[in-house]
């Protein structure tokens, strides 16, 4: 068995969501140096995919599609708020109207009276403030974690939202990583401080974070970020830790 | 088992391709999404829905989490369909991969509803009487092709890769559902990975991210 073989099971298992948290983190932080791995996870999924097609084919009730219809509505107003946000903050509300069509038609009617009032107060910080609780609130569904990680040495807030081993980042006023650096997150699980994940921050304002940030689900203590030079994290924290909360 | 008459009652509603999305291939309607083009959003449920719901009801065992799962793929792909990045692969494989992701969550979360299939259940493999309509032929042989490609599997590469696959069950769990050590069941899933790549072969270019495809 050489070296590599470890990694050509952890593809295989990674692909089919089957990994145990340990192995999954210690992949997660081993495929964005490897494109033998990246290559293999993307064959693996092509060919999970037909998979898909070997099952009873139903067609989805209309509810959902309208369920989704509500959501892209949701989505749909225009500023104050939304011009607050990046894109992804756009969308983030839209998670809310995933419980259906009902619960959709509230939202909206509640983004609606936020709007106006927020408009009323002319509060551009209150704007900020609301969105950024709406988007933390959205992603928070049953059984999920939220942390806060207080500024230790970088501007602005973040809160992280943790969801059955997978990690989604909230954040206001963090800065731009420049392209050639990345932000990492940290976990400390059982003693033991591991990269979580690395991600790019492109604007100050509201921006959520909700791919490619995987933790030790029970186990997690304490959550960290830093800003590392280079596009991977490194073995081990050399970047100040900027942000820091416990679980 | 569902009958013909059933099928055509519960059936949804297919999302047009309207406003200019006919004939364009998923890459660019996944372009027209980051755009916020709500037509190309549906456009892609219109092809992917039905795959993406069919896998989460058949790993949930629930239609009411299934919908939820499928509604979930489809708002975080118009939140951020700038994470599908063209050059790791078809848009198929990722977006079925990321209702897989969505749906194994899902069951985990839901642990009771995982104790009430039992591993039988799960590695059933039912036949399905559909209408034979054009669109229900194509899905016909594809679900042929691949029951096919699995069956050629040895059983234990078989029952390691749909116990993960469609029960969401970990490498640890199978291991300890099928009385096999860890190593045994890492080694079995990447044989039987590779020997079902090997008989899908030529599969993809027709079956998967094909332009226009009505499913």
């Amino acid at each position: 068995m050489n070296a590599h073989d470890r990694y050509d099971e952890l593809a295989v298992g990674h692909a089919l969501d089957a990994l145990e948290p340990s192995d999954e983190a210690e992949f997660l932080a081993h495929l964005p140096t490897c494109a033998a791995c990246q290559t293999a996870v993307s064959a693996h999924r092509d060919t999970l995919g037909h998979f898909a097609y070997a099952v009873e084919s139903v067609d989805p009730p209309a509810s959902v599609l309208e369920g989704i219809r509500a959501g892209i509505g949701a989505s749909a107003f225009p500023a104050p708020v939304a011009s607050l946000a990046d894109r992804r903050s756009r969308t983030v509300k839209m998670r809310t109207a995933m419980v259906g069509v009902a619960a959709s038609v509230v939202l909206v009617a509640a983004l609606a009276i936020g709007l106006v009032s927020a408009t009323t107060r002319n509060s551009e910080l209150k704007q900020r403030d609301l969105a950024f609780s709406r988007a933390v609130s959205s992603l928070l569904t049953t059984g999920a974690q939220r942390v806060e990680l207080s500024p230790a040495a970088g501007p602005g807030k973040v809160v992280a939202v943790v969801h059955g081993g997978q990690v989604d980042l909230v954040m206001s006023g963090v800065p731009r990583n420049a392209n050639d650096s990345t932000y990492v997150l940290w976990q400390q699980a059982a003693g033991q401080v591991s990269a979580a994940g690395v991600f790019d921050v492109r604007s100050t304002d509201l921006t959520v974070v909700s791919t490619g940030l995987h933790v030790a689900g029970a186990d997690l203590q304490q959550l960290m970020i830093t800003r590392e030079s280079g596009r991977t994290a490194p073995p081990s924290a050399r970047g100040a830790v900027l942000y820091t909360g416990t679980a | 088992m569902t009958t013909p008459g059933a099928r055509r009652r519960s059936a949804a509603p297919r999302a047009q391709e309207t406003s200019g999305n006919e004939g364009l291939d998923d890459r660019a309607l996944v372009a027209r999404v980051t755009e916020g083009d709500g037509g190309a959003l549906e456009a892609l449920y219109g092809r992917y829905g039905r795959p993406c719901y069919s896998l989460a009801r058949r790993i949930l065992g629930d239609e009411q989490l299934a919908q939820d799962v499928v509604q979930e793929v489809f708002l975080t792909l118009w939140r951020d369909a700038g994470r599908f990045d063209p050059a790791r692969g078809v848009f198929a494989s990722w977006l079925l991969s990321m209702t897989h992701h969505k749906a194994v969550d899902a069951v985990r979360r839901e642990e009771n509803l995982r104790k009430r299939r039992t591993t039988a259940d799960i590695l059933e493999d039912k036949e399905v009487d559909g209408p034979k309509v054009h669109d229900e032929v194509w899905s016909t042989l594809r679900r042929q092709r691949v029951r096919e490609a699995l069956a050629t599997l040895p059983d234990p590469q078989r029952e390691a890769l749909v116990l993960a696959y469609f029960g969401g069950y970990t490498q640890r769990e199978i291991a300890g559902l099928t009385d096999t050590p860890l190593g045994t069941v890492k080694t079995r899933m990447l044989a039987g990975m590779h020997r079902l790549k090997d008989g899908l072969t030529g599969l993809n270019d027709s079956f998967l991210d094909a332009p226009g495809t009505t499913l």
